[in-house]
């Protein structure tokens, strides 16, 4: 495959028509391909001073997205290894993964140098100090800029940009070298580095270019944790691939959900690089911001990291009018492998469409390719599968065979060639786009000194895909509650690993062999949880009464139904509405409710809620 | 010159800043214009405007009892708004403008819709500038629309330089104006009044025409404003809600309300029906209620008044006969009904229009006697 290597693409920078273009735009911090090129030109000659060869690995931890982004491509400019590792994980997984990458130097945020115990690290360390607070152009024309660098340590990034000379041309790389490791989950034992090569990522950076058709004109919005490979890859990886702008306008929380949704319009957004936690949250919360995906640059939603629920695949794309394209892929696979959407020849909603770039097969049991529909493990291979695990030959030849990369997902083909995820070979929980080993918790729960054993497992989650949830069996007589437990695993695993739920219990169930038997775990706690037949009762004439009142077929009406959607809810229509679920329910509307039931989605909500105070 | 040409004229430079600042301070140029604009024709609306415009904020961001504090401000903003429109500023020897303060129908109903969003919860998070920038911006302040403050603060977060909606901004300004002065003043107002004036007095076609020439010239000088207002407010970047939608192609009374004045028919259907209906569960009487606020908003009179009751009983009668067995029953008689319900609503609509037309009760009766040849 034909695909930019790293050298074109960073000498493209500092061309007359891109220069002046914003490479990113970060929290309202515009920055320009130009600085990007002179950053990443500079940066190359303070590694070679510094002693880094091409294939040195280097660990990159820094909380600032922009500076990451900008390390990030300085360092593949200058083919070295990229040991990402994020600023939030605990000091015990960070010791653990610098001691298997074997790293050869470090840049990383500078209140990580003692916490990580590097105060007295003799080799290359090159610190990150806070981003200072951004001051208008006229503060910084009255303060000299003589004294601002003075109060940043020379040795000390951005500080050196000011004080090394630009190289005067890149070396190219070898497409075998190196571009980043990145660990997988693993906090008291064995993290696998997955080694990705300058081939795996800049084929499949063309691939995903081509296939979301960006250009440079495009705007890429990513908001995604930048150290799992869809946040930094598929953001501003690709978008300086493609010379277009990667968008982060903001860290992502619920009150600023309006100010997501804005974003698209102000910033021309073009992709929207999201998992489906957040498009379930956007759907939930962005009720009056329906048309915020319909401008004249929009073309499509992108959903990685995980599984994307069908109810809600069809609920977004029909309340927000767009399109969202699912991607699988792995760590192992760069970013994607299949793709659905968004063009139709790909695109059939609920699968994971097809492969593109790449071949895959489905192996069964037995080790023979399945017929159309039967199930079998998914294997992918192409040029951006990854080297293999770093340092651990036997994890690589247990995931890898004659080239194919044993997915451990299971799936299923149809007779169109479209691919389906069925379930799970390997013990694995996806929450949010994060991948947890569950056994990873349950080592960690278990050093606590009241936890005599626990169990940990997933639980299908319409926000988060999958939940983490931890049964507890404490020792006798101790005091434990959710809270402790949850503050105690907050000091040793990152927030994204915190179970979602913990459930204490008097025992685990346990087969002969003495092993926790998950199966029948969860069939109790899906007893104790069981949905009230009611809700789907009261939805159900919730959906009758308003198809008599604004007399329209109940199949057209959903949730998402309001009053400006459904043209027979004018005023009196409103009325016999209310009066209809009034006479129904047997309860009385207050006329603040009344008010704000301009939705089926609120009128549930507000019957609902009159119910349980009943 | 016109108010609107010093409205125009003061918003250029505003315009011109609020594309060239840096983006934080983009937006209060138009706040300050339009306090210097308010200070030098209207300065008591200026003093109103900004002493409600603080206690109504504060009121409803430091409050104990969230129903105790709207009350408050929608009580606050009423009793302002009826003090002026009863003329009681004229009876305490409060001269100091001869009409109702400057844009005060507008700022107070914005500040009771904010009141009421704040009450159901749905105001977005926000701070007392962006309250501020809300209700003092110039483009409405004059004729409206009564824009909603959840849109404004969703295009103050979103606003953008787009050279398609600069343009169409510019010809919304340039429609406006052709409504204003060349339909409304020139066509309508002089010569089709130079030709009603020829006609013999009193005759039929006389009346008749001279309620279209009253119906016409309010459409074409609201509509104009109000696309003025519109096109303004596009050149920073806002869209602001349409106040007209081609009222004139209305098949019934309810489609009417949809395209006349929308922001104000908007405002009475939430702030007015809505609590009305919550309280009474009576539908008609939330409907004469509702065109009662709207009627007397323009005038307290009995004009308006009647003018008001005539169309809320109009709407009541369409809801009785939508989807009865008589609309069915005449609908498959009358191939041309949807025809047929367009004249009615016209003619509804124009001779109503007598009723805010004529000086007195006398000259209306006369005006319908004419119409009715009694």
């Amino acid at each position: 495959m034909n695909f930019k290597t790293v050298k074109q693409i960073a000498e493209s920078w500092g061309e007359r028509n891109v220069r002046s273009r914003s490479f990113a735009e970060v929290f309202n911090q515009k920055y320009s391909y130009q600085e990007l090129s002179e950053a990443v030109h500079t940066m190359a000659l303070f590694f070679q001073q510094a002693g880094l060869r091409p294939g040195s690995r280097v660990v990159l931890s820094v909380a600032n997205p922009l500076d990451t982004a900008v390390l990030f491509w300085s360092m593949l400019a200058s083919g070295i290894t990229v040991v990402g590792i994020d600023p939030e994980a605990g000091k015990a997984r960070a010791g653990l993964i610098i001691q298997q990458a074997e790293a050869e130097g470090f840049i990383i945020d500078r209140q990580l140098v003692s916490r990580w115990g590097l105060d007295d690290y003799a080799g290359f360390l090159l610190p990150v100090e806070l981003a200072q607070p951004k001051k208008g152009k006229l503060y910084t024309k009255l303060l000299s800029r003589k004294k601002e660098a003075a109060e940043t340590p020379a040795h000390s990034y951005p500080a050196i940009l000011d004080t090394t000379a630009a190289i005067s041309a890149l070396a190219e790389v070898p497409p075998s070298t190196l571009a980043y490791i990145l660990f997988t989950s693993g906090t008291t034992a064995n993290p696998k580095g997955v080694m990705i090569s300058h081939r795996n990522l800049f084929s499949h950076l063309q691939t995903l270019s081509a296939h979301y058709k960006l250009e440079s004109r495009s705007h890429l919005l990513n908001i995604l944790k930048l150290y799992h490979a869809d946040g930094v890859i598929q953001g501003p990886v690709l978008a300086g691939y493609n010379t277009c702008c990667w968008h982060r306008p903001l860290e992502f929380e619920i009150p600023r959900i309006p100010d997501l949704l804005d974003a698209i319009y102000k910033n021309r957004i073009s992709h929207a690089v999201m998992v489906p936690t957040i498009l379930y949250l956007l759907h939930k919360f962005g009720e009056d911001y329906e048309d915020s995906f319909e401008t004249e640059d929009f073309q499509c939603v992108i959903s990685v990291s995980s599984h994307i629920e069908m109810a809600l695949w069809q609920a977004f794309e029909q309340k927000f009018k767009t399109r969202i394209v699912n991607v699988y892929g792995l760590t192992e696979t760069v970013a994607g492998s299949f793709f659905c959407g968004p063009d139709d020849a790909s695109r059939q909603v609920g699968s994971i469409g097809k492969p593109i770039d790449c071949e895959a097969r489905i192996l069964t049991d037995a080790g023979k390719a399945a017929q159309p529909q039967e199930e079998g493990e998914l294997q992918l291979k192409g040029e951006h599968v990854f080297v293999g695990y770093f340092n651990n030959a036997a994890a690589t030849a247990e995931a890898m065979e004659d080239g194919w990369l044993k997915t451990g997902d299971l799936a299923v083909c149809d007779e169109a060639g479209f691919y389906k995820i069925t379930g799970r070979k390997k013990n694995i929980i996806i929450s949010g786009g994060v991948n947890i080993h569950p056994e990873e918790i349950t080592e960690v729960i278990h050093t606590h000194p009241l936890v005599r054993e626990s169990a940990c497992m997933g639980k299908e989650d319409a926000a988060f895909g999958e939940k983490l949830v931890a049964c507890v069996v404490t020792e006798p007589g101790a005091q434990l509650d959710a809270a402790q437990l949850t503050d105690y695993l907050r000091q040793r695993l990152e927030s994204s690993k915190i179970p979602g739920e913990i459930h204490f219990m008097d025992e685990l169930p346990k087969g002969l062999s003495g092993k926790v038997q998950l199966q029948a775990l969860r069939e109790r706690l899906e007893k104790q949880s069981q949905a009230d037949p009611q809700d789907q009762n009261m939805y159900s004439q919730v959906i009758a009464s308003a198809a008599q009142a604004f007399a329209i077929s109940p199949e057209k009406l959903s949730l998402e139904s309001n009053s400006r959607s459904i043209e027979g809810w004018d005023s009196m229509a409103h009325l016999n509405f209310v009066l209809l679920l009034e006479n129904h329910f047997q309860l009385r509307f207050s006329t603040a409710d009344i008010m704000v039931m301009n939705s089926i989605q609120t009128a549930v909500d507000i019957v609902s809620r009159y119910q349980k105070k009943a | 010159m016109t108010l609107l040409t010093f409205i125009l004229l003061g918003c250029i430079p505003v315009v011109a800043a609020s594309w060239i600042l840096p983006s934080r301070w983009q937006l209060w140029p138009m706040p300050i214009a339009t306090a210097v604009f308010l200070a030098y024709f209207a300065p008591v609306s200026l003093a109103i405007l900004t002493a409600t415009t603080i206690t109504s904020y504060f009121i409803l961001q430091y409050k104990k009892k969230l129903t105790a504090a709207t009350l408050v401000v929608v009580a606050q903003s009423a009793a302002i708004f009826l003090f002026f429109k009863l003329g009681a500023n004229h009876q305490m020897g409060m001269v100091l403008e001869r009409i109702i303060p400057l844009g005060l129908s507008y700022y107070s109903f914005r500040q009771i819709h904010y009141a009421v969003e704040a009450y159901k919860q749905k105001l977005p998070q926000h701070h007392l500038g962006d309250y501020v920038k809300y209700l003092f911006f110039l483009p409405t302040i004059l004729v409206g629309p009564i824009h909603l403050f959840q849109d404004f603060q969703r295009d103050s977060r979103r606003r953008r330089w787009d050279a398609g909606m600069f343009s169409q901004g510019l010809e919304r300004i340039l429609y406006g104006f052709v409504k204003i002065t060349v339909l409304g003043n020139y066509l309508v107002s002089y010569h089709l009044q130079n030709y009603i004036l020829s006609l013999e007095p009193d005759s039929w076609l006389a009346t008749y025409l001279d309620a279209f020439r009253f119906t016409a010239n309010a459409y074409f000088q609201f509509a104009g404003f109000s696309e003025i207002a519109v096109g303004l407010s596009a050149l920073m970047g806002f869209r602001i809600i349409e106040n007209f939608r081609f009222p004139f192609l209305a098949l019934n009374m309810t489609d009417f309300w949809n395209r006349w004045h929308i922001s104000l028919s908007h405002w009475c259907r939430e702030y007015v029906y809505f609590p009305i209906l919550g309280y009474s569960r009576k539908g008609n009487i939330a409907i004469v209620a509702s065109m009662l606020v709207l009627g007397l908003w323009h005038e307290i009179s009995s004009y308006f008044m009647v003018w008001a009751i005539s169309h809320a009983v109009a709407i009541n009668i369409w809801h009785a006969y939508k989807n009865s067995a008589f609309q069915k029953k005449l609908h498959a008689a009358l191939p041309f009904h949807q025809a047929l319900g367009w004249l009615l609503t016209m003619h509804f609509v124009m001779f109503s229009f007598i009723l805010l037309k004529e000086e007195n009760w006398a000259d209306i009766i006369r005006a319908f006697q004419n119409l009715l040849f009694l």
